[in-house]
Parts: structure tokens; sequence; C-alpha cells
């Protein structure tokens, strides 16, 4: 037995270094989770079980540490079964390039809804102002930045530095330079469209830098088609029925519920991907999963090897 | 030859004679390069009409050997670029362009005005030819026949202007010249024998400058707001470049750092040429900035703070100051004037403030800060304390996260006239309502009347605001615009906002 088993790692590791090969060969750069034994360890860890309640009991007091002030290199939704889609539950990787991506540009208000429903919970944590470099179209189309909404939804706007660049190159040198500056609690970048600069290259060196720093780094792109990009993770949002608000002291509301969103994580590089409807409070700056929703696992993880360790695209058909 | 002669007649004298049209423009143009060269020797320089410059240097000659020396090198600098020149050095103005006009030029020593200026014309004086035709009339036609002559019956027939000139060019009375640029407060400059361009070089140099200046600015206890690097090239030309910073600002890298952005994002900028024979870096702007003390426990957030500020320049100096903003709160009415984005480097933090602005009922708390945190203001103003959530509002998102700005008008539906639309059509796109929460109106300032109002415009005008999801769940702001029957008959309806 033991020698089948070390047959086993044989055969992965030759496999790991003919990926690497290829990569190389490819001009791509190989990714630090293709080589590193934890994700493989963690996904066979995590299966259609973690969502039963059971839980590591390690990840768990990772968790509590986290909590208890310890200065932590994820950001927690606080909502299980988004956690759950990464390594040891917990939560958003900070220092990684995170791709938030809606169909259509009239999705918008969805997407700016869940990038500063994730803001409002970093800010909670972190100091510092975050940085927003906006594509001038995507304010055009999408609209500007409005002080009262965002008091309203949980953000200080006096911790918003708004930069406003001509063109593409210079938005991607800002949010570099954004990236590796450790003051910031974080950077959003906002894109318009279809954009050829946002390439492999670009968002791997904002990536890399944003590693290093510790700064997480979002970029939205309204109205983006599935392009290669080197994110950690790529999140499409799509807006959804809100429920009717609950019952109030002074009886039954009569307009819009909380604000809810279908949430897909298509591609995850730190742990799996999934996808969700989700409801943000902004009163305590939570979010929830609305009662008639059910946290869904891609068919990805029940294989062994589970799907974030490739680097594959997976094409989804805009809807309307 | 002489000037007013016609074309013809000096052609008929010098048959090779080469004519070229007369460009004032052109000439301007050149008299102002002309001058940002003559920088290099005083930052105090003036422009004389079409043809002539003013030096002030007062306090510079010794810099280059003396008075003598300097009017050599001008007058063999200038003489090199192929232009004829007649210069004069004297205790005033007046003198000074008199003798370059019409004396023999050079040197005049103090409190020689009287002999030096008696023989010339009195066109020297600076005055109108009114007056000197009138003087010449009475047969005074040299300077030297006012100077023992009565005031009073001179300024009544030829007026002020002649007396004024006169105890100008003496010296009785200061005159000012008006330089072209402001003096720099503090600068530094180096002169090379052997002219430089490499962009390596001349951030090198650059550096050394700035850790002067950084020194001179410590001594005064200040940093610098505004910085300028002036780059003398061989030839003549002149290239300055200009960076703003957030925070007055001492340490040199970080100097040279904004102007490494300014050279980098402009590869044309800097066109060395022949290269550069001097190079000056200059404080435009300085603002107090008390020596840096680390305070054991607010080291941290002091950094944090630098680097930020590091940031906000560093871009700014690449794309602009403008474009780095932040958002200003401010009192008003309407949707679309609430939020105001200002340059991030010029806006004070006091006024960036939204706890005023409904922050407080969302729990906004003012942000700790160690540096210009007086003892008097954190006693003043204290910390509103946190709202528990009860008190917070029913939990209704009123006011959207996106303001489309100018609002876009739609084609919508309604069931009854001051109802909300049943469905709309925005951007050719159509919206089926299945929720809406409203009105919410929001009138106009009341001293925008209703009545002078100008029927096109749309101030002024009652808008009731509907927030709206559709069958989607895409949740909107629309507003309609008028009161049916008092203001419009046929009410119009825009959607100025998005909702998360």
């Amino acid at each position: 037995m033991p020698d089948a088993a070390q047959n086993r790692t044989e055969h992965s590791t030759s496999l790991a270094e003919l990926r690497r090969r290829i990569a190389g060969l490819e001009g791509r750069l190989p990714f630090e989770t293709q080589f590193a034994p934890a994700p493989v360890t963690a996904a066979n860890q995590q299966g259609p079980e973690t969502f039963s309640g059971k839980k590591d009991p390690n990840s768990s007091q990772a968790n509590q540490l986290a909590g208890n002030g310890q200065k932590s290199d994820r950001c927690s939704f606080q909502l299980e079964a988004l956690d759950a889609l990464f390594q040891t539950d917990g939560g958003l990787k900070l220092g990684a390039l995170h791709e938030i991506v809606s169909a259509q540009s009239r999705h918008s208000g969805a997407l700016s809804g869940f990038v500063f429903a994730l803001l409002a919970r970093l800010l909670e944590t972190r100091t510092g102002s975050v940085l927003i470099v906006q594509d001038p179209r995507a304010a055009q189309e999408a609209g500007q930045l409005h002080g009262p909404g965002l008091v309203a939804f949980g953000i200080d706007p006096a911790r918003l530095i708004v930069v406003r660049p001509k063109r593409m190159e210079e938005l991607l040198w800002c949010l570099e330079e954004g990236a590796s500056c450790t003051a910031l609690a974080a950077v959003l970048g906002e894109v318009q469209g279809p954009q050829r600069l946002v390439d492999l290259t670009s968002t791997r060196r904002i990536g890399l830098r944003a590693e290093r720093s510790q700064v997480p780094v979002f970029v939205l792109r309204h109205a983006a088609e599935c392009e290669p990009t080197a994110a950690t993770t790529r999140w499409q949002i799509t807006p959804a029925v809100s429920r009717p608000p609950d019952l109030l002291k002074d009886g039954p509301h009569p307009g819009l519920g909380a604000p809810v969103w279908r949430i897909e994580l298509t591609r995850n590089r730190d742990g799996r991907p999934g996808h969700l409807t989700v409801e943000w409070n902004h009163e305590t700056r939570k979010f929830a999963a609305p009662a008639h929703s059910l946290a869904l696992d891609s068919g990805s993880s029940l294989r062994p090897d589970p799907a974030p360790l490739e680097d594959r695209i997976i094409p989804f058909h805009s809807a309307g | 030859m002489r000037a007013g002669e016609t074309e013809s007649d000096a052609k008929a004298r010098v048959p090779h004679l080469l004519c070229e049209d007369a460009d004032p423009q052109k000439n301007q143009a050149l008299l102002l390069a002309l001058a940002d060269w003559c920088d290099r020797y005083t930052p105090l320089v003036a422009i004389d009409g079409e043809d002539g410059l003013f030096l002030d240097i007062t306090g510079c000659a010794h810099l280059f050997g003396g008075e003598e020396a300097m009017l050599k090198d001008v007058l063999n600098r200038l003489e090199k670029q192929g232009f004829g020149v007649r210069a004069a050095v004297a205790g005033t103005v007046g003198t000074a362009w008199a003798l370059a006009r019409y004396g023999a030029g050079g040197i005049l020593p103090d409190g020689h005005e009287q002999e030096a200026l008696a023989p010339l014309p009195m066109t020297a004086l600076r005055i109108s030819t009114e007056s000197v035709e009138g003087l010449h009339r009475v047969g005074l036609t040299t300077i030297g026949h006012l100077l023992d002559r009565p005031r009073a019956p001179l300024a009544n027939r030829f007026g002020e202007e002649l007396v004024t000139r006169l105890d100008q060019a003496l010296g009785r009375q200061g005159e000012p010249i008006s330089p072209r640029f402001e003096a720099p407060l503090i600068a530094a400059e180096r002169r090379f024998f052997e002219p430089i361009s490499q962009v390596d070089d001349v951030k090198a140099v650059t550096l050394s400058l700035a850790g002067q200046l950084s020194k001179a600015l410590e001594r005064r206890g200040q940093g610098g707001r505004a910085f300028e690097l002036v780059l003398f090239r061989v030839d003549g030309t002149v290239q300055k470049l200009m960076v703003g910073t957030s925070n007055p600002l001492r340490e040199p890298a970080r100097v040279l750092s904004l102007f490494a952005e300014k050279l980098k994002a402009d590869e044309s900028v800097l066109d060395a040429g022949f290269g550069y024979d001097l190079i000056r870096l200059g404080v435009l702007v300085a603002d107090t900035a008390p020596a840096a003390q680390a305070s054991l426990t607010g080291q941290g957030v002091q950094e944090a703070e630098a680097s930020l500020n590091d940031l906000v320049d560093r871009l700014g100096a690449r794309l602009g100051i403008d474009r780095i903003t932040r958002l200003l709160p401010s009192d008003r009415h309407l949707p679309e004037s609430q939020t105001g984005f200002v340059p991030a480097a010029l806006a004070k933090e006091e006024v960036l403030s939204w706890i005023r602005f409904g922050g407080a009922d969302f729990g906004l708390t003012p942000p700790v800060r160690s540096q210009n945190y007086s003892e008097e203001t954190s006693f003043a103003e204290e910390a509103p304390a946190a709202p528990s959530s009860s008190e917070w509002h029913t939990g209704l998102l009123s006011r959207p996260l996106r303001l489309i700005d100018p609002a876009e008008p739609v084609e919508a539906l309604a069931m009854v006239p001051d109802g909300p639309p049943l469905r709309f059509r925005w951007r050719r796109g159509l919206y089926q309502v299945a929720r809406s929460e409203g009105p919410e109106r929001i009138a106009p300032p009341w001293w925008i009347g209703a009545h002078d109002r100008p029927a096109e415009t749309r101030d002024g005008v009652t808008r009731d605001y509907f927030r709206i999801e559709d069958t989607e769940g895409r949740r909107f702001w629309l507003y309609r615009e008028g009161l049916y029957e008092r203001e419009t008959a046929q009410p119009r309806w825009y959607l100025q906002g998005l909702f998360a």
C-alpha cells in the first residue's frame, strides 16, 4: 500500500511538472496554487458535506483568532455558504485581484451594490481609504457615485478617493500604484465594456503587487465579456427580485425589500466555484441568504482534483 | 539705410538685399524666449516694449564675478546666438534704458546719473512724442536742459509724466519692474561646464538640488507645496516642469519621484537637444511644516498618511491634480448637486466630512487622526455616540448608490396621473415595474419662483421621485417632473439613479 501511495504522489508531481513546462512554453507564468499541496487537501476536506453544518475544528479556530482582532489575511462574508467556498472557510482572500463582472451595463446597480457591500464589510475592519479608479465611460454609462446613497449604504464617502484617468493604460497604472500602497483599505477599478488591455499580463502584475502589500484589488467590469485574466476570483452578478419586506411594527411595508443579488462565482483559484442568491442588510452590514435560495456547489468539487487548479474559462451566455 | 524707407528705395541702393515680411507675433515669441533664457541671470526679468528686456540684477551680480563680468557674459552669449545687443547697467531703470538706447551703454556707477543723462536727447526719457515736440519747440533738446529748471512750470506745461520720468531716471522716485514670473521662494541651481542630456543625469542632479532645498526648507520650518524644475538648453530654449503636492514636502527622494512621473508621462517633455547647461529647482509655494517628530503611539498612522499623500501626489503628477478627486458634501435640495468632486490635494479634511449630511444617522464617526488634531478641537467636537441599531432608519435605502447626471428622459406609462409608472422605456430597453415606492416630493428652492421661470428651463419644477423595482429585480430611481395642471400639462419622466 505505501508503494501505491508513493506512486500516486510521484504521478501527481510529474503531472504538475508537465503542466509547468507547458505553461512555460505557452509563455504563461505558472500559478502558485498549481503546486501548493494545500488546495488538494482542502478540496478533499471540503465536499458537499461542508454544507450540512459540519465544520473543520481548525478552521473555526482560525476564524475565532481572526475575530479576536488579530490581523487576518481574509475578509469573512459572515455567511457560511459563501465563506465555505474558500480555503480554510475563511472568506475572501485580501492580497489578491478579484474580478466582478456583470453581463449587461444595465445591471450596474446590482454590480456596484455587491462591490460596495464588500467594501462596507472591509472598511469595518481595515483602516485607510479606498482608491476608486473610474473609467470615464463607466461613470457616464452607470452613473456617478452619489454621496448620500453611499452614506445610507454604510460607507463613509470621506474615505473614498476617486481617480478618473483618461486612457486605459493610465487606469491600469493607477491600479498598480494603488495595489502597492499599504495605506489603502482597498483598490477598486471600474471598467466599461470589453477592454483589450485588461489581459493576463496586466492583471497578473496587479495581482502580484496586491499579494505583496495585502491590499485587496477589485476590478468591476460593466458589460464585460469573459476574457482571460489572472484574477484570483471572478464573480458574475445579476440582480434578483427582492423579498417583500418583513412586517414592521406599523404593519406590512408596501415597498421594496432589501437588495438581492444572484452571485455566480465562476472562477475561484482559492477554493471552488459556486453560485448563490444573497441579500444585503445595510443596517448590520451583513449578507444573508434568503430563505428561498439554497447555496449550490457547482459540480466540480465532486471530483478529486477540482477545477480551480486549471486556468479554465467558463463561457456564460448573457441573459436577455 | 534708415527705418521708414520704402522697400524699392532700399533695393535700389542695395541690390542684393533680402526682404522678409514683418511678423510681430514671432518677434514677441522670440523676445519671450529670450526673457526665459535671461532667467539664468536673475529671476526678475521684465519685457520692455517690442525689443527690450529689463533684468533686475540686484544681489545677483556677485554670482557672475561682478557687474562688469556679468555684462560681458550676457553680451557675449547673446552675440554668439546671433543677436545685436546693446546693454547698460545703472542704478535706476530709466537711466539704464536711456544709456542702452541712446548712450554708450556699459556700466554707470551709482550717483552719476545726472552727468550721464545730461547730453542725451529728450526721447531718452521715455516720454510721449507730443511732449518731446513741445520741448523742442521751446528750445529744450537735451535732458541736461531740464535738470536745473523749476519743476512746477514744467509739470504745468508738459504734464506730470515728464517730471515723473525725470525723477525715476534720477532715482528720486522708485520704479518697479513687473517681472514675467514670480521669483521662486527658494531655488537651487547647478551649472555645467559640459552640457548633460541623459534623463538619468537630469534626475541625479534634481535629487541633489532637492537635497539642498530640503535643508533650506527645514531651516525655515516649511515644506514645498509647488516645485518648478527649469532646464536651460544650450541653444537658448528653456523648459519648465511644475508639480504640486497635497502636503508640504521636504524629502528629496519624494520630490524627485514626482518629477520622474512627470518625465515618464510624456517622453517628449524632455527634448534635450544638445544638452542642458543649467538646471534649477525652485520652490514656488511653501507652507509651514513643523519638523516631523515620531511619536511613540501614532507612528503607524503617520506613516500611513504619508504614504497615502505620496500616492495622491504621484497619481496627480502623472494624470493632473484635478483628476484625483474626493467627494464633497454640499447642502442642496436637488440630488444632482449634493455630491461634488474636488481635487484631493487641495481639499481640507474638515470640509469633506459627511457626518453633518446624514452620516451621523448611519453611524459615521469622525476619523481618528494624530496629525492636525489640536487639543481645542478634540475637546470642542465630541464624537457623536454611535446610534444603536434601533435608532437607525427603518431599513430602506432611500437614496441610490449611483446617480446618472444629467438625468435621462424615459418614456413612462402610468395608470393614474399622479401614480408610479407601470412600465417605462430607458435606453431602448423596456422595463416592467413590479413594485414601487413613492412619491417622495423634492421641491425646488422657493427663491426660484414658478412664475418668472422661463418655459424651456427645467429649474424650479417640482419633482416626484419613485423607487422602482422591475420584474427582474433591477432597482431604479425615477422622477416625474412638474405637477399636473399647476406647473405643466404634459409631465415628463426622468431616470436619475440606480439602486443596489
